[in-house]
């Protein structure tokens, strides 16, 4: 009994994590157009971030806040050169930028780095929770993921969120309004940076143990996959895509366990499953389960 | 220095060819095709097939790889992206979908062949190129591929320029509209566009994997490198992309002995092609030889 309810909370942390991906991925591929083709690349830098800070003794708050700091600070630098060029750019650019990461995390000798991955990362309140910790993590991620869905839902709904949306549709008319499309763009690119490093300080601080090989290109598509499912342009959309594709993947596990599958058949039938739902997805419904809520205009 | 110059010429070769068939769908569709990566893999994959079959005839292995590569572009374009365009989608959920695409063949390759290094069965002789009193070495893969690069780019100018179809080609990714008002089937075009570019990216892939080996994520690893020279090249410009092949091949090399002298990893190789593709996009994002339009 105990271990089916640590099972659901180990569940439900990682469709947290993957929710706050999909989260961030929505607001500059949704929202803006960005086709961040990197986002494995924040997640990372969060991860490594954080891991690095409360290894040498910070505590977790810090380290959730330096990823976030440093992932922002990361989008920034890819935003300079990309985002006032075509918008295939980027995503050229990031996908490369993610193997980059992923290098110097896989060659870099000092700091810790290295094949071997950072070890015994601090679980935040272990001591407090003791067995129980599974299900008291699901809650901090959760907490973590209903606040920043409260955030983006306020940003979206704001000023600022219409013209992201007003530069998706048509930059030129936006740039004709005199609105900075560039800054506005950066704005987007850093806020989703952030909160991937958010979402990769989480997951470093669950898993207490962080590797390059944890952070492969394909963990980018797999957030593409829940983004679209669920529903392009919807913050909801993108938590029903997280939890949609998590027990997707659960359940081609616990397929594995009762038929006899080779395990490399079943990684296969996976990313050929996901493959399939993009391109059927893009090509039938390419908004997505929930896709985006028509904006209620008052007239004056 | 001879040495770095010969390596430098067999990069060069394997980019010309992989990056022929991304530019010209690049600016024909308006879209950044990552499934490209995969044509260079099932090219390579269904060479162990004729390998098996055919003996060790490096040229049998190369033209399956082309017929199927190509045959494989063909499918993508019936079944993806046609299907796509008709409803309406735009360049982007192209790039998406070629995501997915790549997804799907990539994990189909690893199904049929495992994910484990394989290696065709050749003969190779090893030559020393001895200028004055510089040498270098070269297996007889490296002189198939230095020859056949420049081979096939002249066969493929002769075909654009000379013949009906090469000529419809190039006023297709001039402007489809216009192609299309003259008469030109764009869409019979398109198939051999894709058959064609496809195709010599799966050449691309016999070669790479005779060269070092086969894995099925062999494509990713020549993708980002295919995307600078495409860039570096100018979107859809054959001739710049030829010379930006080249330029990259010796950019790496050299930056590899670069690397050493720095005492840094040489697994930092990759990054070379990054840097060029973030200094092209600071500098001049339209390419060497690309047009003002773009």
């Amino acid at each position: 009994m105990v271990s089916l309810v640590s099972y659901i909370a180990d569940t439900m942390t990682y469709v947290g994590i993957f929710g706050l991906l999909g989260i961030s991925l929505n607001i500059e591929a949704g929202y803006t157009r960005l086709m961040n083709f990197g986002k494995v690349a924040f997640f990372a830098v969060g991860a490594y971030v954080s891991a690095l800070l409360t290894v040498s003794g910070a505590p977790f708050l810090a380290g959730l806040a330096g990823a976030m700091l440093v992932a922002g600070l990361f989008g920034f630098l890819i935003a300079l050169p990309t985002l006032k060029l075509r918008e295939d750019y980027l995503a050229i650019t990031t996908i490369a930028a993610a193997e980059i990461i992923r290098l110097v995390l896989l060659n870099e000798r000092s700091y810790g780095l290295g094949p071997m991955g950072i070890r015994d990362i601090p679980r935040p309140l272990f001591g407090v929770f003791g067995a129980s910790y599974p299900v008291a993590y699901m809650a901090i991620v959760w907490a973590c993921l209903i606040a920043w869905l409260l955030v983006s839902q306020r940003i979206i709904s704001s000023p600022f969120g219409r013209i992201l949306k007003a530069i998706r549709e048509d930059e030129v008319a936006t740039e004709a309004l005199g609105k900075d499309v560039f800054a506005f763009k950066t704005k987007s690119l850093v806020l989703g940076s952030c909160m991937a490093g958010a979402a990769g300080s989480l997951f470093a601080h669950y898993t207490s143990f962080v590797s390059p090989d944890m952070f492969m290109p394909l963990l980018t598509f797999s957030v593409w996959t829940m983004m679209i499912v669920g529903g392009t342009a919807n913050n909801y959309g993108a938590i029903l895509g997280a939890l949609l594709i998590q027990a997707f993947e659960r359940s081609t596990r616990i397929l594995k366990d009762l038929v006899d599958i080779p395990t490399g058949a079943q990684v296969n039938l996976r990313w050929i499953v996901i493959g399939l739902l993009m391109v059927i997805f893009l090509m039938y419904k390419p908004q997505g389960i929930l896709g985006e809520r028509k904006v209620r205009v008052t007239p004056p | 220095m001879l040495q770095i110059t010969v390596n430098s010429a067999l990069t060069g070769s394997l980019y010309a060819l992989v990056s022929i068939g991304l530019t010209l769908v690049y600016r024909i569709l308006k879209f950044a095709n990552f499934s490209h990566a995969e044509m260079v893999a099932s090219g390579a994959y269904i060479g162990l097939v004729f390998n098996h079959i055919a003996g060790q005839s490096l040229l049998i292995i190369m033209v399956g790889g082309f017929a199927f590569a190509g045959a494989v572009g063909v499918g993508s374009e019936l079944l993806v992206f046609r299907p796509l365009r008709r409803r309406g989608a735009e360049a982007i959920s192209l790039m998406v979908a070629s995501i997915g695409l790549g997804l799907i063949i990539r994990h189909c390759i690893q199904q049929v062949w495992g994910p484990q290094f394989l290696w065709y069965n050749l003969k190779t002789k090893l030559y020393v190129l001895k200028i004055g009193g510089a040498r270098a070495t070269l297996t007889s893969v490296n002189v198939v591929m230095l020859v056949s690069a420049v081979l096939l780019v002249s066969l493929v100018h002769i075909f654009l320029t000379k013949t009906r179809l090469g000529k419809a080609m190039r006023a297709t990714s001039d402007s489809p509209v216009l192609a299309s008002a003259c008469g030109i089937d764009v869409d019979r075009v398109l198939i051999w566009v894709w058959f064609l570019g496809a195709g010599l990216a799966g050449i691309g892939g016999v070669l790479r994997g005779a060269d070092t080996r086969l894995v099925p994520q062999m494509g990713w690893e020549t993708l980002l490198s295919s995307f600078a020279v495409v860039i570096l090249g100018g979107i859809g410009n054959f001739y710049g992309t030829i010379l930006a092949a080249y330029i990259l091949g010796f950019a790496e090399n050299l930056g590899v002995v670069m690397l050493q002298n720095l005492s840094l990893s040489t697994g930092y190789r990759p990054a070379i092609a990054f840097v060029v593709l973030i200094v092209i996009l600071l500098v001049r994002p339209r390419g060497i030889m690309g047009s003002e339009r773009d």
